[in-house]
Order: structure tokens, then C-alpha cells, then sequence
């Protein structure tokens, strides 16, 4: 074909995507006459080009479009819904017509000239706009984009794999450049390879990506169409079209979202009678919105409509077998509102043509969470309705955190986790009930799956040595997964298994690693499927025990049961426990009379290792403090918290005891706070600490705020109550408590002319004066206290 | 008539498949076990940026992987959009097809039937011609060696 003749389809086409949206907010606007212009344009460039190309059939469309637009600037045409559906019947009669020329088949000439007729005012021959629309819009859909090629996805995805191939050979090469040793003038072009080759690989991957206006071009027409059909006025606001989407992603979501725009014009908007009863104004909003946060787009449909109406979708639900009358009663709204994801819910009281066809809600779901989506409804009555869609930018590279199990590496895609805790560590509390494993963080137990039993490896889990990692479902259900370790997070690229490895169950995908080794994703919905971890299962939310138990000290006491170094059981109260840490056995000396572990750079007192050797690698230390001294007690393992319910029973002989409690019906030592205190010889220091209050700056934070820390001082930034003020002499005023005494330091340069500030003179920074100063200070705080 | 051939022996039968279906012939190297995969599936391995699936071959041919070692050696099929390493005692010889594929009046028994296409003369002798995608099909119903 003339390549003129192809630049005129596409800058034809070109136009007419620019101008979709233009109509519609040329018809909610009439009077503005810059969208008419732009319509003008259109048309006008179309006639022009068309004389060009000898094209008689078009130009004699095209021109009566003009002619009928010039006569409504001119105002001697009143702008109608009727002319409105003629001129957007033309526009579409013009892109099928584009399209005709282009695949070289016949136009009907009948459309044109019942177009031109209505266009003339000839009313024997008006159009049923309505019918005709419809029509029209599916050829709209069908054609129409804007100057670009078209690639077979195919041939994007054989790109992307030979640069993937180019980086693993590079990384081959690395490896062997690496162990021949420098070699300058190798270096230097690998070097450059290597960016280029990160260059490209982007540049392939953004080849991909499709902006999501593509989407939502389409929307303005569609609503209003819709809402023609249905007597309703809806204003359409659209933001965020510029953001970028995987072209696969863009697809999936499609009909996802408009059948959640269809819904929200069939049932969610009220007619424009209803919106004026209910004292909203006539024409209901929709907006749509998209953003990118980090690899994930979220798109938010909102409309201020009638809302959900909880008490039918919970019938419906009951109706429908799905939940129970007794889980009625519990669920809150937030929860009835997620049911119409249900499959075999459908809470139209008809079904309608609007939104009774195509894909359900749960459809719409079900096409989300196969791309690693979710998706959630938010809903007030009367007031409108918002879904929340929140789907990875694409699908070929994910964000993967890497675990290891039994000497083999899996990946998890990284919009699962919620949390990764390293080890054994103090705020993970782990329990069996009888095969059934709990595991609990912060304050919240949930159910706990090892890996190793998930896949069978006939290797035995040592809870001790594992990493955990919290997973969240895309449909609320949490649970913890424990492995071995916990590598690290990177993106991968993820290809599809063959049916072999898929039928398995556990695994939805395989990536390679860096070093060119396969590495199997796992398929985390199905594996808690399997496990039977239900929907949005939570085993009760516990709180923060130690608060609550500090809280009820008197009524309510707890203790926390442990297994000591030398095997025995034994209990403390649980208010004396500060935390639990792991450390490593290095870290800990036990050689002289003084044991001492060294945790987070602190050299804290060690008890409970005289009877018995410490345990190789890691220790687990419960860390005591009655608030003004501290120290260590090693421990084998903590079992669990439990309730002191009865006094405890002294005991003679072990100073240590305080008493004997009843746990599981065992008695148990209680440990004696007090004397174990008194015993590791600490002092009492005092229990109020001294609050100094330095200024809000980096200098401060990191140098001066440590020190005084370490010091035991508490510290305040900025101005605020203290009992000692610190601040640096910058010639500003200085901040602070007015009665409390002040220490001014000063920069080095201003140590010349030191100006006397009282009470206390301003000296150069210098960490023993200041100390000395600051010890000075609180004396006088001391003694001014003890005669008050 | 004339078609390249790659012959091999899977559980010490003779048997060729078509050059052309045959993407290479590659060296296992390390595998990555695939943890609760039938056993058929010895796993998957890389080559280049793409994933293999390797199959033991004599499983599918039912028969028991002890009694018939295999070298480092597998060929490469793809079937439906995915590679499969199929891994076979030897990969003897390439060759061509020096007469039609043929068929024996007692058929080729159970499993072989559901992936022969028949029998050829090859430069060396006779040999089974296996269709990939039958065979690869096949897998899903290989025992499990016990």
C-alpha cells in the first residue's frame, strides 16, 4: 500500500483516540467551545486529507460532520443528544472506514448515508442512536491506535529471552575473567558490556509496558452509553492513565474492571430522581484512578452512589449457603462487603443485560489473583462504593525473596510477605500442639507450616535454627512458613512449569538465579489450600501480653516458663523480663567469676550458667530488669507464658526460689527477682533517670544522644521538659526547660569568645568536660531535690 | 525417506527420534531436584536462560532405572511450549531413515505403542521412532519406580 495512504490511517487513528475523550466532555459541557473545536479539527483534517487521497465517500461524510459542527459553533444549530450520537456514530463510521481501506475490503455505503441525512436535519431518516451506538462501539474497540508498530508479544518474549541468555553468559564470563585475575584491557570493554547489557535488558522489559490510558480510553464512552441507556447522568473523572502496565496485565484486567464500571453505573449511581432525593446532585461521580507504588499499580474505582447494602448481601450469602446465621452475627461490615467476591453470589435483584453478563465479581477476583492481584471492596451506605485494585506492574519479573530448605533454594513472591524474622529471635515465640505448630509475633499466633514437611524432604526441622517468614493471601489468610534461611530478595524472572511439575501443586513457576541455576517458585495459595489455612484465619489477636500482665500485676500475674541450662524447668515472674535475645555462644564469657554476655554492644551480667555448659553456637538469654538494674539469665528454651493462679509455695533451701507455682499441674521453681538481683551485685541506680534534653540535629543524634545514653541519661530532642538542657552555642536561642540547668557547647570556632551563659558556662565539645559538667549538674538537681 | 535421525537407546532399546524435533543434545549438568515431583520428573536443569525438564526415559518405558545405567547425555524436545531434557542410557549415533517407518504384526507392546511411530532401518540397524509429544505425554503415566 502508498505509504502516504498508511500515515493517513494511522494519523487518523491517532486523532481519533485523542479525541474519544474530548466528545465526551464536549456533550457534559456543551458550551465549551474549545472541545467542539477540537472536534472541528478532526473532521476538518479528515475532509482535507480525504480530497488528498481521493477518497469522494469519506469526504461527503466527513464534510456534512463539518458543516453540522460549524453550524452548532455558530449557534445556529442547538447542540442535541441526538446530534451528539450522530457526530460519535460518524467518528466511528469514519475509524471503520479507515479500517476498511486499510484491510482493503468494501465500506457499506448505507451507514454514511444515514449518517450524512441525520447530520443534514433530515428527519425521515434519523438514527436510532441507541442501537447504532452499540454497533459502533465494538468497531471502535476493534480498531483504532495510535502511531506505533505492532509486535507479536511472541517475538518481544524471544528478544527478552536471548538478553536474558546475554546476561547469563555474561555472568559466565565474569566468573572467569574474575579467577584469571585484572587484566586492564579486558576489563574496561566487559565493564562497558555489562551496562549495556543492563541498558537493554530494561529497555526490553519496558517494551512490555503499555500505559494504562489504553484501559481507560474506552471508559468515558462505554459509561455514557450505559448510562444513556439506563436514565442516568454520570460524570466521569479519570487520573493516572499515564502509568505503565505489562501489556499481558493490561489485558487480564480488562474485563475485570468494566465490569466493575459497569456495575457501578447499573446499580451503584442512582437515577438523577433518587440522587436529588437523597440531597446529592443529579449526576453521579465516577472516578477511576490508577497509581504505581513501588512494582505495584493500584487502581481505585470509586462512585458516590447508593453503597452496598449489607443486609442483602448477607441474606443473598445465607440464601446461597456460603455463611452461616451464627457467622452473620460475627461478621462486621468490612467483612459482608467482601462476600460479593463469593462465587454464587449476585446481589442484583435481576439480572440485567448490564451487568448481569460477562464475568462476575468472582470472576473478576478469580482474574486478579492469577496474576498475584487482589482486590477488596470498600462501601458506605448511601454514600458510594470504592473497589481497590492492586495488581504487579508484570508478570515475567517479580520481586522474589529466596529461602533455602534442605539444601535447596525456593523463591516466594515478595507480595506475599509480610514479615521475615532471622532466626530464633525474641519476638517469635513458637509452640506444637500436637502435630499442629503456632508460631507468635508480636502478639498475634498464627499457624505455622515448615517447608520441609511441605515438600517432603524427610529432613528434621530444628525450630531453633529456622527462619520464619509471615505470608498474608491475597484473600487475608496469614500464616508463617518455616525455613531454614532466608537468602535474599531480588527480582526474578519467572517462567511458566510444564504440566509434569505443575500438577504437583506446590509450585507455580521457575525462575533462574544469577548463577544460571533453576529455582522453583512456590505456589503459596494452593500450599495453604492444601494445609487447610482458611480465609482470613487468625487465631486471635493476643495484644501486647507484657503491657496487659504489667497492667494486672496484682490480679492478673504471669510468669514465663522456660527450660534451664541445666535442663531443669523453671519460671520468672513476667514482668522482670525485659526480652528475649538470641546471641551468639562468642559472645558470651564464662571463664572467670564474672559471666557477662555482650548484647547489641552492652556488656550486661550472665546468670543462670553455673550448673551446666553452655550450649555451642547460639544461646538464648532471657534479658531481667526490675527497671533500674539488668542482667542475663541463659536458657536452654522458652516453653511458653502462663498465669501464676495460686501463691507460690515457698520453698527451703535455694535462695534463689521464691516459691513453687503449679504449671500443667507440675510444680515449678519460681525465680526470686529480688535476691537474683541482689546476688548479681548490681547497684541501684537510680530508678528516675536524668532527662537531658539536646538539640534536635544530626550532630546530636548521633554523636552527643549515644553518649549521655550510655551514660545512663535519658534523652529528649529539642525543647521539651528535662532536668538538664544541652545546647550548641550557634549564637540562636536557646531552647529548653526555663528552670533547668543548662549546658552550652560550643563549636571550635566560637571556643575563643566564650560568653558566659549561666548556670552553666559554655565550653568546647569535648566528651569528658562535658560528662564531668553534666555530672555536676545533676548533683546540684540531687541535692536541690533532697532538700525540697 | 532420508531424515536425519538421532539415535539412542532407552532402557537398552534401540530407538531414534526425528533431527528436526530434537532442539540439541546437551551434557546434564547439575540438577535441581523438584521435592515431591513423581519420579519420572529427575528434575529440572538450565540451558542458556531456559528451564528443561529432565525425564528419566526408562520409567516412562517402564521399566526400572537400576537395572539400565544411563551417561551424562539427553536430548532436548520442546512440547507444548515447554523443554524437556529426556534423559536415555546412550546417545549412540546421529543417522538417516533408510526405510518408511514400518509396523509389526504383534504391535510394540504397552507403553510403547503410545508413543512409536514404528520402526525404521537406520544406517545401524533397527530402530524404534518415538513421537515427542506422545512420549513426553507419557510421563504422566510412568510408574513410580519401587
Amino acid at each position: 500500500m502508498d505509504d502516504l495512504l498508511t500515515d493517513f490511517i494511522a494519523e487518523t487513528r491517532e486523532m481519533m483516540e485523542a479525541i474519544e475523550g474530548e466528545i465526551i466532555a464536549w456533550e457534559a459541557a456543551p458550551s465549551d467551545s474549545s472541545r467542539l473545536d477540537a472536534i472541528f479539527r478532526f473532521v476538518h483534517t479528515v475532509k482535507g486529507n480525504c480530497g488528498f487521497f481521493d477518497l469522494p465517500r469519506l469526504e461527503r461524510l466527513s464534510h456534512a460532520a463539518e458543516e453540522a459542527l460549524s453550524e452548532v459553533k455558530t449557534g445556529k444549530r442547538p447542540l442535541d443528544k441526538q446530534l451528539v450520537s450522530t457526530i460519535l456514530a460518524t467518528i466511528d463510521c469514519i475509524g471503520a472506514f479507515v479500517d476498511a481501506i486499510e484491510s482493503g475490503t468494501p465500506h457499506p455505503i448505507e451507514r454514511e448515508l444515514q449518517l450524512i441525512a441525520a447530520l443534514e436535519r433530515d428527519a425521515s431518516l434519523q438514527l436510532d442512536a441507541d442501537e447504532e451506538l452499540q454497533n459502533a462501539s465494538k468497531v471502535a474497540s476493534a480498531g483504532g491506535s495510535p502511531r506505533s508498530i505492532r509486535l507479536p508479544v511472541e517475538l518481544l518474549d524471544r528478544v527478552m529471552s536471548g538478553v536474558s541468555d546475554m546476561v547469563l553468559a555474561r555472568n559466565d564470563l565474569a566468573n572467569r575473567l574474575h579467577s584469571a585475575g585484572t587484566q586492564p584491557t579486558i576489563d574496561g570493554p566487559f565493564e562497558r558490556l555489562t551496562t549495556i547489557l543492563a541498558d537493554v535488558r530494561d529497555a526490553i522489559t519496558r517494551m512490555r509496558m503499555q500505559r494504562v490510558e489504553h484501559l481507560f480510553n474506552s471508559i468515558p464512552r462505554m459509561v455514557r452509553d450505559l448510562s444513556n441507556e439506563l436514565g442516568k447522568q454520570v460524570q466521569i473523572e479519570i487520573e493516572g492513565g499515564d502509568v505503565e502496565l505489562d501489556r499481558e496485565v493490561i489485558e487480564i484486567i480488562r474485563d475485570p474492571i468494566v465490569h466493575i464500571v459497569r456495575n457501578a453505573v447499573g446499580h451503584g449511581i442512582e437515577t438523577p430522581a433518587e440522587r436529588l432525593k437523597a440531597g446529592k446532585a443529579a449526576p453521579g461521580l465516577l472516578r477511576i484512578a490508577a497509581r504505581q507504588a513501588g512494582n505495584r499499580i493500584s487502581i481505585v474505582i470509586s462512585d458516590d452512589g447508593r453503597g452496598l447494602d449489607e443486609d442483602q448481601i448477607a441474606y443473598k450469602a445465607m440464601a446461597a449457603g456460603l455463611i452461616s446465621k451464627a457467622n452473620r452475627e460475627k461478621m462486621d461490615s468490612h467483612a459482608i462487603q467482601q462476600l460479593i467476591f463469593a462465587a454464587g453470589l449476585s446481589t442484583a435483584e435481576e439480572v440485567s443485560t448490564i451487568s448481569g453478563r460477562g464475568v462476575g465479581m468472582d470472576a473478576a477476583r478469580d482474574n486478579l489473583e492469577r496474576v498475584g492481584g487482589q482486590i477488596e471492596i470498600s462501601s458506605e451506605r448511601g454514600k458510594g462504593t470504592a473497589l481497590h485494585l492492586h495488581i504487579p506492574l508484570t508478570l515475567s519479573i517479580i520481586p522474589g525473596v529466596i529461602v533455602e530448605c534442605a539444601g535447596q533454594r525456593f523463591a516466594i513472591p515478595q507480595s506475599y510477605v509480610e514479615e521475615v524474622e532471622f532466626g530464633f529471635e525474641e519476638s517469635i515465640d513458637f509452640t506444637r500442639m500436637g502435630d499442629a505448630k503456632l508460631v507468635t509475633m508480636r502478639g498475634q499466633r498464627t499457624p505455622c507450616l515448615s517447608l520441609t514437611e511441605i515438600l517432603d524432604t524427610g529432613a528434621k526441622d530444628d525450630p531453633r535454627n529456622q527462619s520464619f517468614v509471615l505470608l498474608r493471601l491475597a484473600r487475608g489468610g496469614l500464616f508463617a512458613l518455616a525455613v531454614d534461611r532466608v537468602h535474599n530478595i531480588g527480582d526474578i524472572v519467572v517462567k511458566p512449569l510444564p504440566p509434569a511439575i505443575l500438577s504437583i501443586g506446590c509450585y507455580s513457576g521457575v525462575a533462574l538465579l544469577d548463577d544460571g541455576q533453576p529455582i522453583l517458585l512456590l505456589d503459596l495459595p494452593q500450599i495453604a489450600q492444601d494445609f487447610g489455612i482458611a480465609e482470613g484465619e487468625r487465631l486471635g489477636e493476643l495484644g501486647d501480653r507484657r503491657n496487659e500482665a504489667s497492667d494486672h500485676a496484682n490480679d492478673n500475674q504471669m510468669a514465663m516458663h522456660f527450660v534451664a541450662l541445666d535442663g531443669s524447668d523453671k519460671a520468672v515472674r513476667l514482668e522482670l523480663v525485659k526480652r528475649i535475645e538470641t546471641i551468639k555462644a562468642s559472645d558470651v564469657t564464662v571463664s572467670d567469676n564474672n559471666p557477662r554476655a555482650v548484647i547489641n554492644g552492652a556488656i550486661l551480667p550472665l546468670a543462670g550458667c553455673d550448673n551446666a555448659p553452655l550450649p555451642e553456637g547460639k544461646v538464648r538469654l532471657l534479658r531481667l530488669s526490675d527497671g533500674a538494674r539488668e542482667f542475663a539469665y541463659a536458657v536452654s528454651e522458652v516453653l511458653d507464658t502462663v498465669s501464676i493462679s495460686s501463691t507460690p509455695i515457698p520453698v527451703n533451701g535455694d535462695p534463689l526460689i521464691e516459691g513453687h507455682i503449679l504449671i500443667e499441674g507440675r510444680s515449678i521453681g519460681l525465680l526470686h527477682g529480688q535476691i537474683l538481683f541482689d546476688e548479681m551485685g548490681l547497684s541501684t541506680t537510680p530508678s528516675t533517670q536524668t532527662v537531658c534534653s539536646v538539640p534536635d540535629n544530626d550532630w546530636a543524634r548521633t554523636i552527643l544522644a549515644p553518649l549521655l545514653s550510655s551514660q545512663g541519661y535519658a534523652i529528649a530532642y529539642g525543647a521539651g521538659e528535662a532536668d538538664i538542657t544541652i545546647a550548641i552555642e550557634d549564637g540562636q536561642e536557646v531552647g529548653g526547660s526555663h528552670n533547668a540547668p543548662l549546658i552550652v557547647l560550643q563549636t571550635a570556632q566560637r571556643a575563643q569568645a566564650a560568653s558566659d551563659k549561666s548556670p552553666s558556662a559554655a565550653f568546647p565539645y569535648q566528651p569528658d568536660t562535658m560528662l564531668s559538667a553534666l555530672r555536676e549538674a545533676e548533683e546540684r538537681i540531687n541535692s536541690a531535690r533532697s532538700i525540697g | 525417506m532420508n531424515t536425519p535421525l538421532i539415535l539412542f537407546t532407552i532402557a537398552g532399546r534401540s530407538c531414534a527420534l526425528c533431527a528436526e524435533e530434537v532442539q540439541t543434545v546437551i551434557e546434564l549438568d547439575t540438577i535441581t531436584a523438584v521435592p515431591r515431583a513423581p519420579e519420572v520428573v529427575i528434575g529440572l536443569t538450565a540451558l542458556r536462560s531456559q528451564t528443561l525438564t529432565v525425564l528419566d526415559t526408562r520409567l516412562i518405558v517402564g521399566q526400572s532405572p537400576a537395572d539400565f545405567p544411563t551417561d551424562t547425555r539427553a536430548a532436548v524436545v520442546e512440547v507444548g511450549g515447554h523443554s524437556y531434557a529426556l534423559r536415555v542410557d546412550q546417545i549412540r549415533d546421529v543417522g538417516t531413515m533408510k526405510s518408511d517407518i514400518q509396523t509389526v504384526a504383534t504391535g510394540f507392546g504397552q507403553p510403547w505403542s503410545n508413543f512409536a511411530r514404528g520402526m525404521v532401518e537406520t544406517g545401524s540397524g533397527l530402530a524404534l521412532l518415538i513421537d515427542p509429544a506422545e512420549f513426553v505425554a507419557a510421563c504422566a503415566h510412568a510408574r513410580d519406580a519401587a
